[in-house]
């Protein structure tokens, strides 16, 4: 189809339409004015969106990477002795739980606040949202895919680890019990938790 | 027909008031939407 | 348009949605009810889940594509000023839907297709609901039809002439119609009946709601575009006045069209099958498509000041009291307007890329589509039922100033719901739970808005009995109308409508457009799920 002569020169006869429209229409000089406003508001936004991804760092969580929800009980990464939270030997913290219903497993956490501190995840069951209120902590679990995250928590406290998207008759109860440490407690090992609610 | 002239359009009519207020509530939005952007959602935590 | 049998097509479309929209109306107060935790005999996640899903689907697919067919099918025959084409077919197309809606609806009232209104897998429905769901669907395809038809048939009959504005953005949405079911059809079709009827073992998830997603986002527009056609077609002329600027109307229909197809991973942002590349280009595809709306709102309030201004109004905003606000087409507008700044913010910020994880899934969601959809969208459709019900039922509307008072507690109503709903999730409480209490301190913070909630939840069903109610006095007992011929008098255009561009007048170069923009922005992602080897999901209860 893409051959016919007729298509392409009719496609090109069109896009040169569409370059001089501006020019054929009737727009009153304070709309004309509105709409660039308008691009200029969008533009506002959306260089903030990319001037926080590429010199921040900020994005949404998300890159493509599989697994099987049926057999993660038999081995690897989310194998039930895995899960928790590890501190790597360069002193980052990988935390590790499973979602199913209706928990995130291991059910109590505790981590530091302050610094960096990247979640994986994957479903044993069915779709599952994780989020921690008043905090950036927030992602899908998608049976199949194994979730990542990373982010900060600034204030240390007790915070709930809600689950956010519908996975049954109990969703209204799942959640787990994270705890943030200050960072001079976390470095001495202290347990020693505030509890503030907030 | 070249619509490029400064002159309003029919007979003398300017949205002014209609300009004066969406101004306004561009300003407004971009206000709320920096507001949420920079002193909410960054410093519960930066996120990737 | 005096034809019996085309009035009395509208009329059972209207009264399908706006019956569904009566039920799901009790049915959202008593979720807002059992929610709060107020009532302690009433709490069940059993019956509030069913009570979600058939709220969802009676809200988001039957009041909303019946409404849209009715209307379409009214828009068409008397922009034109032609018959409708093929009745027949019509009639058709509205049985099919019928009978799709009320065979998913059996499960939906047994609670065995508690999967709410976005059916993701795995958990899983009766398969009566997926296939009661299909038929509705392809119902409206047979609409879409019709409008395509009869906008073709009314160019070869009119060569070089300027299709009337209301029937070239209704095909508009036909045609955005097309192609936004397409997603949701591919994964209800090869994914979730084979599933549900145990063809197939498992299925995708991630793949399920990538093509969800498809539909997801285009959807709210050709709910929208019939409430746009209001503000452009119908309320210059309620209003005293003309429509300003004519040739900005179908550049912005356009623009919906060609920029609200290709935007669905916004829905995506937070999901872990979808990588941050594709995330930012739709979210700033996302971006471009609020510059239609911004477009459309100076248009219109522009139309309204020059009517203002001629009717007396003086000075900078002196235009705006001087507005007929006893006009239920004109108050509708205005109260859409106010409704659609704040939803419009709230919808920008559900875009916004990262930030998306602040409001993902939480109550702020809810809290948004009730107000931009609940509100600016169906405030219109109710404006489009008290223009036109005189002309379909012969007789005016019976009762004096209530509609004004139906408008105005449906817009103080919805204030009351949303304001409350948005704060909570920026609080953090989950949305689609049907209980809010959790152990943990930081929750119980949400309390007081919960009960604020049901105040406004309260207005919202009185303003929506009332409605039904005027709209069946009226039918019933209203005076009748003595002028015969029934036509809808469209919004004139400020500026004689001469030649438009054929970009503007046809949509054969942009579907070209669409294509290009739906290969780029969704042929990989979809590909990948073929390419790599995936793990699906046997079916769950719940």
């Amino acid at each position: 189809m893409s051959n016919d002569p007729n298509l392409k020169d009719k496609l090109a006869e069109d896009a040169r339409e569409l370059m001089a429209l501006p020019g054929e229409l009737h727009i009153d000089p304070l709309e004309r004015k509105w709409i660039f406003v308008a691009l200029g508001l969008i533009g506002v936004f959306v260089l903030a969106i990319l001037y926080t991804a590429f010199a921040k760092h900020v994005h949404p969580p998300g890159e493509m990477e599989t697994l099987d929800s049926a057999r993660l009980h038999l081995g690897g990464e989310f194998a039930e002795d895995k899960l928790g939270v590890v501190t790597q030997p360069d002193g980052s913290v990988k935390v590790t739980l499973v979602a199913a219903r209706y928990g995130f497993y291991p059910r109590e956490i505790k981590i530091p606040a302050g610094q960096s501190i990247t979640f994986r995840i994957a479903s044993a069951d069915v779709l599952h949202g994780i989020h921690v209120p008043m905090t950036n902590m927030s992602t899908m679990v998608v049976p199949g895919y194994a979730s990542t995250v990373t982010t900060i928590f600034p204030k240390p406290g007790e915070y709930p680890m809600l689950c956010n998207e519908y996975c049954g008759m109990g969703h209204d109860h799942m959640w787990s019990k994270l705890t943030v440490v200050s960072q001079e407690n976390w470095r001495s090992g202290l347990t020693n938790t505030q509890s503030t609610g907030r | 027909m070249n619509q490029q002239d400064k002159q309003p359009e029919s007979g003398g009519f300017a949205p002014v008031g209609t300009w004066v207020l969406l101004c306004v509530v561009a300003l407004a939005l971009a206000a709320g939407w920096l507001f949420l952007y920079f002193g909410v959602f960054l410093p519960r935590g930066t996120i990737q | 348009m005096a034809d019996k049998s085309f009035k009395t097509l509208i009329l059972a479309h209207l009264w399908v949605a706006f019956g569904a929209f009566g039920l799901a109306c009790v049915l959202g107060f008593y979720q807002v009810l059992e929610r709060s935790g107020l009532i302690d005999f009433i709490e069940s996640p059993g019956v509030y889940f069913a009570s979600v899903s058939t709220h969802g689907v009676l809200m988001g697919f039957v009041l909303t594509t019946f409404f849209i067919m009715g209307f379409g099918y009214l828009v068409a025959a008397t922009s034109l000023k032609t018959p409708l084409w093929n009745p027949k077919l019509a009639w058709t197309g509205f049985g099919v839907s019928a009978f799709g809606t009320v065979m998913a609806a059996i499960p939906l009232l047994l609670g065995k297709a508690s999967v709410l209104y976005t059916f993701y897998p795995p958990v899983q429905a009766s398969v009566f609901f997926y296939l009661g769901a299909t038929l509705l669907v392809v119902g409206s395809w047979f609409w879409a039809a019709i409008m395509v038809v009869m906008f073709n048939q009314w160019k070869k009959a009119h060569p070089g002439e300027t299709v009337p504005l209301p029937m070239f953005a209704y095909t508009a949405n036909a045609v955005l119609w097309l192609w936004t079911s397409a997603g949701v059809a591919l994964e209800v079709v090869f994914q979730l009946i084979p599933w549900a009827l145990g063809w197939i073992d498992t299925v995708d998830v991630g793949l399920a709601r990538t093509l969800f997603s498809w539909t997801l986002h285009p959807i709210v527009y050709f709910w929208l575009i019939p409430a746009y056609i209001v503000l452009y077609c119908l309320v210059p002329r309620e209003a005293g006045g003309k429509l300003f600027s004519h040739d900005l109307a179908r550049i912005a229909f356009i623009l919906l069209l060609v920029f609200g197809l290709p935007i669905g991973f916004h829905h995506l942002y937070m999901d872990p099958e979808q990588g941050k590349g594709f995330k930012m280009i739709h979210g700033i595809g996302t971006f471009l498509v609020a510059l239609p709306t911004l477009m459309t709102g100076f248009t219109v309030i522009a139309s309204l000041e020059k009517a203002g201004r001629d009717a007396g109004g003086k000075g900078l905003f002196g235009w705006v009291g001087a507005l007929r606000w006893r006009n239920p087409v004109v108050l509708a507008a205005i109260l859409a307007f106010l409704m659609l700044i704040a939803g419009g913010f709230g919808g920008i910020v559900n875009a916004s890329y990262a930030m998306n994880a602040m409001v993902h899934n939480t109550a702020w969601v809810p809290g948004h589509f009730h107000l931009i959809f609940g509100g600016t969208t169906v405030i219109l459709y109710f404006a489009a039922a008290y223009a036109v019900w005189p002309k379909l039922t012969g007789k005016s509307l019976a009762t004096g100033s209530l509609a004004l008072v139906q408008l105005w507690t449906w817009f103080i109503g919805m204030i009351i719901l949303s304001t409350p709903w948005h704060i909570l999730g920026l609080l953090g409480q989950p949305r689609r739970i049907s209980s809010v209490v959790y152990n943990s301190l930081l929750t119980l913070a949400w309390d007081p808005y919960e009960l604020a909630m049901i105040v406004g939840g309260a207005v919202l069903l009185g303003s929506a009995l009332l409605f039904l109610h005027i709209l069946a006095k009226s039918q019933k007992r209203g005076e009748p109308v003595e002028e015969v011929t029934a036509e809808i008098q469209y919004a004139a255009s400020e500026h004689p409508v001469t030649r438009v561009p054929a970009l503007l007048n046809g949509f054969g170069f942009w579907n070209v457009v669409i294509l290009a923009l739906m290969l780029a922005n969704f042929g990989y992602p979809i590909a990948q799920f073929f390419l790599t080897k995936t793990f699906g999901s046997t079916g769950w209860g719940y």
